[in-house]
């Protein structure tokens, strides 16, 4: 007798969604090509996915520099971004020694930040990317200094400093 | 309502800076596109203070880019800090970036609004109310 004609239909029939599921790729996992660009238009980029979950980070330089209570971060291998037109437009700023953040100097769009610690990553600001992005959030980082006055509405893990694992490194 | 601003706040450079002379107002959250490509995160917090109540010192370290014909958006040329954005349909009125304030203690946001434009990997804030739709001011559930 066949091994097929072992398992009761309905358990088989079970299975197949499940076994399909796993073999199919996360959304977010798949090889995609995501586009972003700055308010203006004039810095446009190219990230060839996967992309990793989006770091969000409660730091009082990034409020400040960022407008809000949060900055929304993917970081990326160097490689896989394509800066299609505008790299001229970008002006660099030192925030803090070793930390660089890169902004449109035509319309101040913050475009991404890079540490020397850790080389050949860039921080790309997610606001920019062109919507939809089904990328999880991984998570909230230096909740500690976190804005008081707006409240974390999703489940993602929060650490009062820094995240534990290296947070501008690759995935 | 916390106390109006005794010491200026700065652009992260410090080359501008700004006097508040009364307590900011309750901030609204904005995750419509425009403002999610200004601040590079999932939504822009706006405060919005009468252009009287505020002074600015550095003025000449500002650069204004026009998003639309209607607002004009001044942000610090070594920073790249976003100080302050003005209207033409609010005459008198600046929308301040409310992380630039640096203030803990402000107002919780009043609303999250053009919700049904968000970025679909932020969640709002919880228990905020919501507005949405193609004016991105109808309530929605939330």
């Amino acid at each position: 007798m066949s091994r097929r004609h072992v398992l009761p239909t309905k358990r088989w029939q079970t299975c197949v969604p499940t076994l399909l599921s796993f073999n199919r790729p996360h959304p977010h996992r798949m090889s995609h090509r995501y586009a972003g660009s700055c308010l203006c238009g004039g810095v446009r980029f190219t990230l060839l996915g996967p992309l990793a979950p989006i770091q969000v980070c409660h730091c009082s330089q990034c409020r400040q520099a960022q407008g809000g209570p949060v900055a929304t971060n993917v970081p990326v291998n160097e490689a896989a971004v394509t800066f299609e037109q505008g790299l001229d437009l970008l002006q660099r700023y030192e925030s803090s020694p070793g930390k660089v953040r890169a902004f449109c100097r035509v319309c101040g769009s913050p475009v991404f930040s890079q540490r020397d610690t850790v080389p050949g990553v860039l921080r790309i600001r997610a606001g920019l990317l062109t919507e939809p992005v089904d990328v999880p959030l991984a998570f909230h980082a230096y909740v500690a200094s976190k804005a008081g006055w707006w409240p974390i509405g999703d489940g993602a893990p929060q650490y009062p400093e820094a995240a534990p694992s290296p947070p501008g490194a690759a995935p | 309502m916390t106390d109006a601003s005794p010491e200026p706040v700065h652009c992260h450079c410090g080359a501008v800076a700004l006097r508040l002379a009364v307590a900011p107002r309750a901030p609204i959250n904005c995750h419509c596109r425009l403002c999610r490509h200004l601040s590079g995160a999932a939504f822009t917090t706006w405060v919005t203070a009468k252009a009287t109540e505020v002074a600015v010192d550095g003025e000449c370290h500002l650069t204004a880019y026009h998003p639309t014909d209607k607002l004009e958006r001044l942000f610090c040329k070594r920073c790249g800090t976003h100080v302050f954005t003005k209207d033409k349909r609010h005459p008198g009125v600046l929308g301040l970036p409310a992380g630039l304030l640096d203030d803990l203690n402000l107002q919780p946001p009043q609303g999250e609004y053009f919700v049904s434009d968000k970025a679909r990997w932020f969640t709002p804030g919880r228990g905020l109310p919501c507005f949405g739709g193609s004016s991105g001011f109808e309530p929605l559930d939330a």
